[in-house]
């Protein structure tokens, strides 16, 4: 029988649309964090965009199991751009 | 009673300072905190994230074995002054557990015998506890191989002067750390620290959610803002359908100790004489039923030398420790008594406040009319 090791569901990197607050440019790198119940995307002190409301409940729930998560948003015009974010533990 | 947050406009001060001034014992740095979070620092982002964000529902506090324990608890780090007191339950300070003993293990280090529980406090100057954060996963690792009863997570400095996120940042860093300890199967109490509304009303709130059995606080610093502060504390109790054990450090014994027994009734204490041993000093019970320190005139060597005819000869610190801690104790269950005492007192000041509250709702709503 074959078994086949997977990562939780937590290490899963993920995608996802978001609003821009601000013009952002390609890659550029931001940290998730939770605030007021969402999870906002922040690059230098600035909060550049907030994930919906399901997506934001699934990565807080992996955050309070010690996951963090970093990535890219790459624009997609002024106001819109996608989120590449991966994974990772913390201790 | 006043509006525990009253003041809390008035919190903003020009400078950082610590609100002890410089009050013997107080260990924190006033003026170059080390563990500032500053949206123009180019760490800011990655310090955000290793916390989570200000959220304090990426914290969640796991099921662990309940700790029982004793209404205060020696504070024992090796010394002279604290070698041979012992109680069920004391307290080690984190230095000490980062000491290198060689090939000895810590309990036979600090010769403390098998049956006493040890609990790790987190309490430190800024700068260890920066170094701890980062270094996090060898203390970790030091920790899980003392197998203490519990850790009290760290207490990060809250400045009353401090923006917001400063503050916030010193709450939830702890909490992250308590995050830590019990994902590495250490029993942990998190620690309470709060600067405005906001964060008081979050604690009730993740507190309610995840009900930890104990929980701690650090009156240290608190120094000429205990009476907000202490108020403050009752406030969060208040609103606690099932208030938790609270271990407080750095009360002071006398009014201190009866006003938070009063806000708290389910506090536990930490006591940490070891400076006042070490200084010659120790706490005396007056007839009165106050306490007052008394100094011992010189140490014993010196007396030796300059025979002075004084009666009360320098005792060894550890005795001078020994009995600063027995009255210390007898003193936590007097002012405990006191606040229990169903006596009803006009100044709304002291009493348990469950009790204040049933003697509010208990009285008639019509005068009772004589027959």
């Amino acid at each position: 029988m074959e078994s086949s090791v997977t990562a939780p569901p937590c290490a899963r990197p993920r995608q996802a649309l978001v609003t821009t607050s601000a013009p952002v440019g390609n890659f550029q790198p931001v940290v998730a964090v939770a605030h007021e119940g969402l999870v906002r995307l922040v690059a230098k002190g600035m909060v550049l965009g907030v994930l919906d409301g399901a997506i934001s409940a699934e990565l807080i729930s992996c955050m309070a199991e010690g996951w963090r998560y970093t990535g890219t948003l790459e624009a997609i015009d002024g106001r819109s751009a996608h989120v590449m974010l991966e994974a990772r533990r913390l201790l | 009673m006043t509006d525990p947050w009253a003041d809390e406009g008035q919190l903003p001060l020009e400078a950082r300072v610590c609100p002890c001034f410089g009050r013997f014992g107080c260990a924190h740095v006033g003026e170059v905190g080390p563990a500032r979070l500053s949206a123009d620092a180019p760490d800011f982002d990655s310090r955000l994230l290793e916390i989570g964000g200000f959220d304090l529902s990426t914290v969640r506090a796991r099921p662990q074995r309940s700790l029982v324990l004793p209404h205060v608890m020696p504070v024992i780090d090796g010394s002279a002054e604290s070698f041979g007191v012992y109680r069920p339950v004391v307290i080690v300070p984190v230095d000490a557990v980062r000491t290198e003993f060689g090939s000895r293990t810590f309990r036979s280090q600090l010769s403390i015998p098998s049956g006493v529980q040890l609990i790790v406090s987190m309490y430190a100057d800024d700068r260890t506890l920066e170094s701890i954060w980062n270094d996090r996963p060898s203390v970790v690792s030091r920790l899980v191989a003392l197998r203490p009863a519990a850790v009290l997570a760290p207490s990060y400095s809250a400045w009353s002067g401090d923006p917001w996120t400063e503050q916030r940042y010193a709450l939830k860093r702890s909490l992250e750390f308590y995050r830590i300890l019990q994902d590495n199967a250490l029993p942990a109490i998190p620690h309470l620290v709060w600067g405005r509304s906001i964060d008081a009303a979050d604690l009730v709130e993740w507190l309610t959610n995840n009900r930890p059995d104990t929980i701690a606080t650090d009156a240290q610093c608190v120094g000429p803002l205990f009476e907000a502060w202490v108020r403050q504390l009752a406030w969060i109790y208040e609103r606690l359908a099932r208030p938790p054990l609270l271990v407080v450090s750095g009360i002071q014994p006398g009014y201190r100790l009866h006003r938070t027994i009063a806000a708290w009734p389910e506090s536990r204490f930490v006591y940490n004489g070891l400076r006042l041993a070490a200084s010659h000093r120790e706490l005396r019970l007056r007839t009165d039923g106050r306490l007052r320190r008394v100094r011992h005139a010189a140490h014993a060597s010196i007396q030796l030398s300059l025979p002075l005819g004084l009666r009360d000869p320098d005792p060894a610190g550890s005795v001078l420790y020994q009995r600063s801690l027995r009255v210390f104790e007898r003193a936590v269950i007097a002012a405990g008594e006191r606040v229990a005492a169903p006596e009803v007192r006009g100044d709304g000041g002291l009493g348990h406040p469950r009790a204040r509250h049933t003697r509010v709702t208990d009285m008639p709503r019509e005068p009772v009319v004589g027959k």
